[in-house]
């Protein structure tokens, strides 16, 4: 149940994202397994985003523990930029790739030990 | 799979919060001797301590130091513990215990509230690093475990376990309830747990008043000589900034970046610049609130210690100079202008610790933050009479009001977060 919210929570923030940078035909892949969360977000696009990448690199190994229950209410509540910060604090990794006019946005956020 | 190990310049090290805990016994010892300071610890220890209860008047000023040592020590060891690494977050945490040791936290009624948090992750089935900030902040309730053991004239052998049946179902509640509190001021009251608490304490208050249980308000307070302290906080507080620069590699490169955050909830800075600028932060955060309390001429006593280990804290947790100083002058503003001393403790306080709005000014700008500083003085003082001073983080829970309301006609004036998620 409560990844199940994280997930959800993860989801809505990459989808909003999206939207924000006018894709609006879009799939997301949303896998809960026993090591972890992944969840794709795939877009059709004439070209990427353009600061995909450096989004990409602020959701890279920023997860904090201490801070994702703590403060994860706040997604959803300001603009789209605010929410990306705020999942830096609840995802490990992050990954990027545009083939065939198709942007995947791919994060995962690990079980904790 | 284990959270990746932080680079040395991300984090702030144990080492340096047990150190802090050591310094606060040793400066206790040395002021009292370690027999007075027991003495007084036991005082502080079996006080109601509701608002506005100075450890340095109750117990005298050694036992003070020498209790808010003990917490440090004890929670850098729960740290230690969970195997976390300390960043804006945590520090903010312990820091405010140091600070809040002085005015109402201890031992005895600082652990069932901890308890009531592991109980919270063992029922979600999380690790209980998910909720130690709550368990940090969740222990601005501890008067209400003191203050049912201790206060209420029941025998120990009832007001013991009451007392901490209280507190674990308060540790159990704050993290239960602090996410949907954080939606109705959306991050920008920095003291989201003192908002919570103080709705959780409001509840607990009135729950005793229904049994004609009076909460007296309380106003022991320090009035001794303060200049060692005033020294002391001075030096610390150019040691860091000097100790900050030479750990951003001899420069303030990156502090004006620092300024330009808005400071909401989390704004964590030795994640996101490095521990060196935090240091930075700290120190001048420290010499503001130093200076507007010598300027204000006001005594520093427990709970003025408190105020500015806490914005010492937060300096590393959203708050600096360019976001702090307009809150400061709205509540200046207001207290001039007021009916209130502006060096009573009071008046001092609602400065020190409506601090927590400082992203408004972040956010919005030095106008805004201005006048949510001139807001929060009047306030601070209406509400405290609702959780009866059982809730420490007072300013939290009236900055979460006063959050509340304001953000919403700031975004319609500014015209801002209109439409952006759409």
């Amino acid at each position: 149940m409560h990844e199940r919210i994280k997930a959800r929570k993860i989801a809505d923030v990459l989808v909003s994202y999206f939207f924000r940078n006018h894709i609006d035909d879009m799939t997301v892949d949303l896998k809960i397994a026993e090591s972890g969360t992944t969840i794709a977000i795939h877009g059709k696009t004439d070209a990427p985003i353009a600061d995909i990448r450096s989004v990409c690199d602020r959701l890279h190994q920023t997860r904090r523990v201490e801070f994702e229950d703590m403060y994860d209410d706040l997604i959803g509540t300001r603009s789209a930029e605010d929410d990306l910060e705020l999942l830096a604090l609840i995802v490990d990794e992050a990954e990027v790739s545009f083939e065939d006019n198709v942007l995947t946005l791919t994060v995962h956020r690990y079980r904790k030990s | 799979m284990q959270t990746p190990t932080l680079p040395e310049s991300k984090k702030i090290p144990l080492s340096y919060l047990f150190g802090f805990g050591f310094l606060m016994i040793m400066i206790g010892i040395l002021i009292d001797g370690p027999a007075e300071v027991f003495r007084g610890w036991r005082l502080i220890s079996t006080a109601p301590g509701n608002l506005l209860s100075d450890g340095m008047a109750i117990g005298g000023v050694g036992a003070a130091f020498f209790n808010s040592g003990l917490l440090t020590l004890g929670w850098t060891a729960v740290v230690r513990w969970m195997k976390l690494e300390v960043t804006g977050g945590i520090f903010a945490g312990i820091m405010t215990v140091a600070g809040f040791s002085f005015f109402g936290k201890d031992l005895y009624n600082s652990v069932p509230i901890a308890l009531g948090g592991l109980l919270y992750a063992r029922s979600l089935n999380v690790h209980p690093r998910s909720v130690i900030l709550s368990m940090l902040f969740g222990t601005t309730l501890a008067p209400t475990v003191s203050f049912i053991t201790f206060g209420l004239g029941l025998p120990l052998v009832w007001g013991i376990p009451l007392g901490w049946l209280a507190g674990i179902l308060i540790g159990f509640l704050i993290p239960l309830t602090s996410g949907h509190f954080l939606a109705f001021h959306q991050g920008f009251n920095i003291y989201n747990t003192g908002f919570t608490a103080g709705i959780i304490g409001m509840s607990f208050a009135g729950l005793l008043r229904l049994f004609s249980v009076e909460i007296p308000t309380r106003r022991e307070l320090f009035n001794g000589d303060d200049s060692l302290i005033r020294i002391g906080f001075g030096i610390f507080f150019v040691a860091l900034i000097i100790f900050g620069y030479f750990r951003n590699g001899k420069s303030f490169a990156g502090y004006r970046k620092l300024l330009k955050e808005s400071g909401r909830l989390a704004t964590d800075y030795p994640l996101l610049f490095n521990n060196g600028l935090t240091y930075i932060n700290m120190g001048f955060c420290g010499l503001i609130a130093l200076g507007y309390v010598i300027v204000s001429n006001a005594v520093i006593n427990g709970p003025i210690i408190g105020g500015i280990l806490t914005v010492l804290a937060f300096s590393a947790f959203g708050k600096h100079p360019r976001n702090i100083a307009p809150v400061l002058v709205g509540t200046i503003a207001a207290n001039f202008f007021g009916v209130h001393d502006l060096s009573s403790t009071g008046a001092v306080l609602s400065g020190l610790f409506g601090t927590c709005l400082a992203p408004i000014s972040g956010y919005y700008g030095w106008i805004f933050g201005v006048f949510a500083g001139a807001l929060h003085t009047a306030m601070v003082n209406n509400v405290g009479f609702l959780h009866g001073g059982l809730n420490l983080y007072n300013n939290g829970f009236s900055g979460g009001f006063v959050a509340g309301l304001l953000v919403p006609v700031f975004d319609h004036i500014t015209r801002r977060n209109q439409n952006e998620n759409a």
